[in-house]
């Protein structure tokens, strides 16, 4: 049969044109031994042994026709061959010749060749190589040049290590098949889409390659929808992009459906979910069985109705990308080190969930620091963390200084104990704040009175002006620390109006550098004074 | 943290020390906007906490300003329904939230 003859019946059998077969002359002449029979019977080989449609082997004859040439059992030998060295399914491997069908021309030794040298350039495991082989097997045709030369530019272009890109690979083989060009191109469009420095971009890349292969349109439809989804600005989705680059491989469905079960499951706002995705775009990956088997944990763990874990997973969502086994190793851990029982520990969570996420080691780094600078014993130590967990929190530095003042006021350790919220108190005006009651109690017997610093020291003078010329010749020294409702309710005036009657200047500091002096020296009280540079009223 | 929040801040008469601990005991402030922190500002002054106190209760509780405000309102609104006195309840109690 002549060679015109077999593409003669390959049209007809295919529907081809002359064009869909141009430029295989040389193929068609190897197999132009081949008669009609022959052919057709091997067209039906190939059928039934890839199960293949006729439109799909159509596909892979114009791509490929010296499969023609190949006999039956030569091919089923390749099918055996590839199925066992790449852990293949039968399935597995015809989807891999629907892509590759010249993969039935290579023999076994290059293959094998081309593997092992895979394996040891980029330090591949064999399962790692199958998996890649899998997903791109046109990985066994790139010639060794090309993939180092390949290797060599995307360590260059993106400041990677021989390792980083051995990674990289593993996430996308298709690396190696994307050109120098397209590879720049795509770099300079997420630069100047996203508003990235050069360094930010090959960050994000290492985490995602295949940002290199989607489309510019699609990037730009995603990140409009993400825009108008989630009430963005573009900064604020750059942002997200940077801390999730995975964001732009969500499907839109996907991000929508998730974002509907995230309002069902934690009764959120449309608003407030969109705020929280600000933060941790992670949990547009969580998938929904993870997340309510996260919840179920945190809930029975830290003995949560449902209402207070929606509530802690506002205020710390990184919660559901925390593994239970070290939640539960972290809760131990306090456990033993403060002697806390578990009704203690789980009310401490409510307070500051971000216990969780402290170390070890700063953790008990800063109980160290408070024993020691406080001289306190662990049970008066742990006695306060009970009471405020959010001293783990404090700053060494501000801690260090707040308790220089509690010094200079003479303030026992029993008091900070009683009341650590006394560490909380504003630096600047800790001082004023302590003389200003000091003078309306006539002692420092407002120190039992909790969350006193928690008052302005502006409002305390004001109302203590007001309510002396109000006429209440004994003053209610309690009334200065009461709500403001209360307060107006007693005195018919808001504190606002007695600010402004008597404002916080100069003066005030005169006067009540004098008043503390009197009522000090009556009860042999300690010597203070304030000055107008340390409440800024110098400036 | 956001320079805009961290000046306004300093402006509420808070040290950089100070500064820091409201981040190491709420690592969400990172963040949050000056925009978002003035929100929550705005509906604890509407609930009836004092403005002139609002620096005290964010050095004791700062998780409070993590909220999107859609969610502290609830919370105040909770607290009203309560107690009756959204700043004595705080005061007595700045963990409520």
């Amino acid at each position: 049969m002549a060679k015109q003859d077999i593409k003669e019946i390959l049209k007809e059998k295919f529907g081809f044109i002359d064009k869909d077969l141009e430029g295989k002359e040389d193929t068609f002449s190897r197999i132009s031994y081949l008669d009609q029979n022959k052919v057709e019977e091997k067209i039906k080989f190939y059928m039934e042994e890839f199960n293949l449609t006729k439109e799909e082997f159509g596909k892979m004859i114009v791509n490929f026709p010296a499969l023609l040439g190949y006999n039956e059992d030569g091919v089923r030998a390749k099918i055996s061959f590839y199925m066992e060295e790449f852990n293949l399914t039968k399935a597995e491997f015809c989807k891999m010749v629907k892509i590759l069908p010249s993969l039935l021309g290579f023999d076994k030794d290059s293959v094998q060749a081309k593997e092992a040298f895979y394996m040891e350039e980029f330090g591949l495991t064999k399962e790692e190589f199958d998996k890649m082989v899998k997903v791109l097997p046109a990985l066994l045709c790139y010639s060794e040049d090309n993939i180092q030369a390949k290797e060599a530019f995307c360590m260059e272009e993106f400041g990677l290590t021989k390792e980083e890109f051995g990674k990289m690979l593993i996430k996308m083989p298709a690396l190696l098949s994307l050109s120098k060009e397209s590879v720049q191109d795509k770099k300079s469009f997420y630069i100047q889409e996203f508003k990235l420095t050069k360094q930010e971009f090959d960050k994000i890349v290492k985490v995602l390659p295949a940002l290199l292969c989607y489309s510019e349109d699609k990037i730009q439809a995603k990140k409009s929808f993400y825009i108008q989804e989630f009430k963005l600005t573009k900064e604020e989705f750059s942002k997200m992009v940077i801390k999730l680059p995975a964001l732009l491989s969500l499907s839109k469905e996907s991000v929508k459906d998730k974002k509907s079960f995230y309002i069902q499951e934690f009764k959120l706002t449309k608003e407030e979910f969109d705020k929280i995705v600000k933060v941790l775009p992670a949990l547009l990956c969580y998938s929904e069985d993870n997340i309510q088997a996260k919840k179920s944990f945190y809930m029975k763990e830290f003995k949560l109705t449902k209402e207070e874990f929606c509530k802690i997973f506002i205020k710390m969502p990184a919660l559901l990308g925390l593994d239970k086994e070290s939640v539960q190793a972290k809760k131990t851990f306090y456990m033993e080190e403060f002697d806390l029982t578990n009704e203690e520990f789980c009310k401490m969570f409510i307070k500051m969930p971000t216990l969780i996420g402290l170390d070890k080691d700063s953790v008990q780094a800063k109980k160290t620091f408070y024993m020691e600078e406080f001289k306190l014993t662990k049970k008066e130590f742990c006695k306060m963390l009970i009471k405020m967990p959010t001293l783990l929190g404090l700053d060494k530095d501000s801690i260090i200084n707040k308790h220089k003042s509690i010094k200079k006021l003479k303030i026992d350790n029993s008091v900070v104990v009683e009341h650590p919220d006394i560490l909380t108190a504003p630096e600047k005006s800790l001082k004023v704040r302590y003389m200003i009651l000091y003078i309306a109690y006539g002692s420092d017997s407002f120190l039992d009175r909790p969350c006193w610093q928690m008052t302005s020291h502006k409002k305390t003078w004001a109302r203590l002006c007001g309510i002396r010329e109000i006429g209440k010749l004994k003053i209610t020294a309690m009334d200065l620390l009461i709500s403001e409702k209360n307060f107006f309710q007693k005195y018919n005036i808001d504190s606002k109006t007695l600010m402004e009657r008597y404002p916080f200047t100069k003066e005030a500091v005169k006067q009540i550098n004098a008043e503390y002096k009197k009522v000090a020296e009556k009860i042999d009280g300690l010597d203070l004074k304030l000055s107008e540079e340390e409440l800024g009223l110098d400036k | 943290m956001q320079k805009e929040l961290k000046h306004f801040l300093l402006k509420l008469d808070l040290t950089d020390d100070e500064i820091k601990s409201i981040e190491m005991m709420a690592p969400m402030f990172e963040n949050i906007t000056l925009e978002e922190f003035t929100e929550d500002m705005i509906a604890l002054i509407h609930y009836g906490y004092p403005q002139e106190d609002i620096s005290s209760l964010l050095l004791v509780n700062p998780n409070i300003f993590v909220l999107p405000v859609e969610s502290l309102t609830k919370e105040l609104e909770n607290i009203t329904k309560k107690y009756g006195d959204v700043e004595e309840a705080l005061k007595k109690d700045p963990f409520l939230i």
